[in-house]
């Protein structure tokens, strides 16, 4: 598969992508972020790269789920990993649910934010993504397109005043 | 004269300009304008079918639905659920249908404290003033406005770099979810076939708003439905790409479910605003104003809205669409001569609603417009004939500066003014000086 127009609209957007294959490359990709605490989404993926990534020397890393439940702990989150549901090449977009309540909730909230695509969900034209929404068993799902912004003053665009300051996708494919 | 923004029209430009760079690579924009019109006129049509259907759906997943016939009814049912749920604090994401009700005021009357949670609303909200633009709220105030009220109110430092002072509101803003009870928000479009409301934003404090407290209260003109989500296939294109020249917004957030925050009971109410809306779908001239969908392009692009700005029109919705709505869903207020029938509009528009020519259908209905043209036209014609002129002058005087304020402003608009006559006339002081 080809990736290259969603890598171009990530790049219009603001957001920066690249591919990566295998557990090993995750970790490797996620490792290079660890200069900041990492908060991980409870997903397979990123549970089977746990070790991995301590592996590799980074220790401060934790699940969603190990954190304290108060809301104002959730927003001293750093950088938080999630995993979305497909991507939109056309718009450049990232297709996240509430499968995942919480990490549903705190998308956006942190300042850098890394999300990772399945790769065989990154292809999505317009129309699947629609169907793929409607769909949804959990009932919530956002499509995210770059970092929040504002334009609210003169109309100067501003990133990351009130979400994420900066989105990063990792076009994901399992097996190496 | 009106006030003039040239912080509006420095903003109108720049919109139109990354609208029309996005729109040249669409070949197919001029289909999909011919698609979406046909999608809302379906809607329309059959209201009431596509109305049940929704009520229907939004239930089965288990929200509220609360039908409101006019603003005041609307103002009560929705204080009504915040009364049965405690709140005391509600936050809130930019919703131009909540303005049209007056709810901030309906709120903070009953008690309980509003926070507008998009930057624009906010800086609006702060200064104590109406939203001047569809989209973009605080277009009229520039850096430097921005910056003195911030520094009054928040007690900040005064800067003008609009990032800096985007944070230093987001700061302020980040504290205000927490603790809210309910969160309200506008909706974009509500699609029938499975009850989901679908809501667009750049900035992510809609996420929140809808998110975090454990109510949500959503309210929506009964206009904004449409049959499925597919239709938004060309929806979604046309209207980030005519508002701001966006691709797609930041987050574009759809719900057909309850959250689901441990123990905590979730509450979801849809809130659907008649107000007028039927009246106007019953007329088949003027129905196709409800095909809109506030992408304000109308705006951006209208002669009258770059000099004036949105304050001009003193109704909740500006510009040609403003125009065109006011009969029904303002005060009834005609403002049908506030356009230079450039037409411009009517080219702009994503779902081909023909402004110019319905605001000419309405002057040609405006008892006021007539009565204007002939008072033009006499004065036209009396000027034409100097003799003439200078034998009704002093009349003519007397007549303009006595017209009483009302009058006046009926005929001419309330931000604006007619030119008194000098207590001299050229012609006269040029006799004077020569004898
Ligand atoms: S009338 Fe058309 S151009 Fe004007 S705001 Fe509505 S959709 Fe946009």
């Amino acid at each position: 598969m080809d990736f290259e127009l969603l890598l171009i609209r990530l790049a219009e957007a603001q957001a920066h992508g690249r591919e990566i294959i295998g557990l090993e490359q995750l970790a490797q990709a996620l490792a290079e972020r660890a200069n900041q605490p990492l908060v991980l989404e409870d997903h397979p993926w990123l549970q089977k790269v746990a070790p991995r990534l301590a592996a590799q020397g980074v220790t401060d890393f934790n699940f969603l789920s190990e954190m304290p439940p108060d809301q104002a702990g959730m927003a001293q989150i750093n950088t938080l990993v999630t995993v979305a549901a497909g991507a939109i090449p056309e718009t450049g977009s990232l297709i996240i649910t509430a499968q995942s309540p919480l990490a549903f909730r705190l998308s956006g909230c942190p300042r850098q934010h890394i999300i990772i695509v399945p790769q065989e969900r990154a292809g999505l034209t317009l129309a699947q993504a629609l169907e793929l929404t409607a769909q949804e068993p959990s009932g919530l799902v956002s499509w995210l397109t770059g970092p929040s912004r504002t334009a609210d003053i003169e109309k100067t665009l501003v990133l990351g005043a009130q979400g994420a300051e900066s989105l990063e996708v990792l076009i994901y494919c399992p097996e190496s | 004269m009106a006030v003039v923004y040239p912080a509006v029209r420095v903003a109108t430009h720049r919109a139109l300009a990354a609208r029309e760079q996005l729109v040249q690579t669409y070949p197919e924009w001029e289909a999909w304008r011919e698609q979406a019109r046909t999608i809302k006129a379906e809607v329309i049509a059959h209201l009431d079918d596509y109305l049940e259907q929704l009520t229907r759906q939004v239930q089965s997943w288990g929200g509220e639905v609360i039908y409101a016939r006019d603003a005041a009814q609307a103002r009560r049912l929705i204080l009504e659920v915040a009364g049965r749920h405690q709140v005391n604090k509600v936050v809130k994401a930019k919703s131009m249908t909540t303005e049209e009700i007056g709810l901030n005021s309906a709120l903070e009357s009953a008690g309980l404290s509003v926070t507008e949670t998009d930057l624009g609303e906010f800086i609006v909200q702060l200064a104590g003033e109406r939203p001047g633009h569809l989209t973009a709220p605080a277009l009229h105030l520039n850096r430097e406005q921005i910056a003195d009220l911030f520094h009054a109110r928040l007690g900040v430092p005064r800067q003008t770099d609009p990032a800096l002072l985007s944070r230093q509101g987001a700061a302020v803003l980040r504290s205000s979810f927490g603790d809210a009870q309910m969160g309200i928000t506008g909706v974009n479009f509500a699609a029938a076939a499975r009850g989901t409301l679908v809501m667009i934003e750049n900035e992510g404090n809609l996420r929140l708003t809808a998110t975090v407290p454990p109510v949500h209260l959503a309210l929506m003109g009964i206009e904004k439905i449409i049959p499925s989500l597919a239709d938004l296939e060309v929806l979604l294109r046309l209207l980030p790409a005519s508002a701001t020249g966006q691709r797609l917004t930041a987050y574009v957030n759809f719900i057909h479910g309850l959250k689901n925050q441990g123990s905590a009971p979730q509450a979801f109410y849809l809130v659907l605003l008649d107000n007028g809306r039927r009246r106007l779908a019953a007329h088949p001239q003027a129905r196709e104003a409800l095909y809109c969908l506030r992408c304000g392009a109308c705006l951006n692009i209208c002669p009258i809205f770059q000099l004036g700005g949105g304050h001009l029109y003193g109704q909740v919705y500006p510009g040609a669409i403003g125009i065109l709505l006011a009969p029904f869903l303002g005060n009834g207020a005609d403002l049908a001569d506030l356009c230079s029938q450039c037409g411009a509009c009517s080219l702009i528009c994503p779902v081909k609603i023909d402004l110019a020519n319905q605001i000419t259908r309405l002057r040609s209905q405006s008892v006021r417009h007539q009565a204007l043209r002939l008072l033009v036209r006499a004065t036209a014609a009396i000027m034409a004939r100097p003799r003439l002129y200078r034998s009704l002058e002093p009349g003519l005087r007397l007549v303009r500066n006595h017209l009483p304020t009302s009058l006046q402003s009926y005929l001419w608009g309330s931000g604006r003014r007619l030119p008194e006559f000098a207590p001299k006339s050229y012609h006269r002081s040029m006799e004077e000086r020569k004898n």
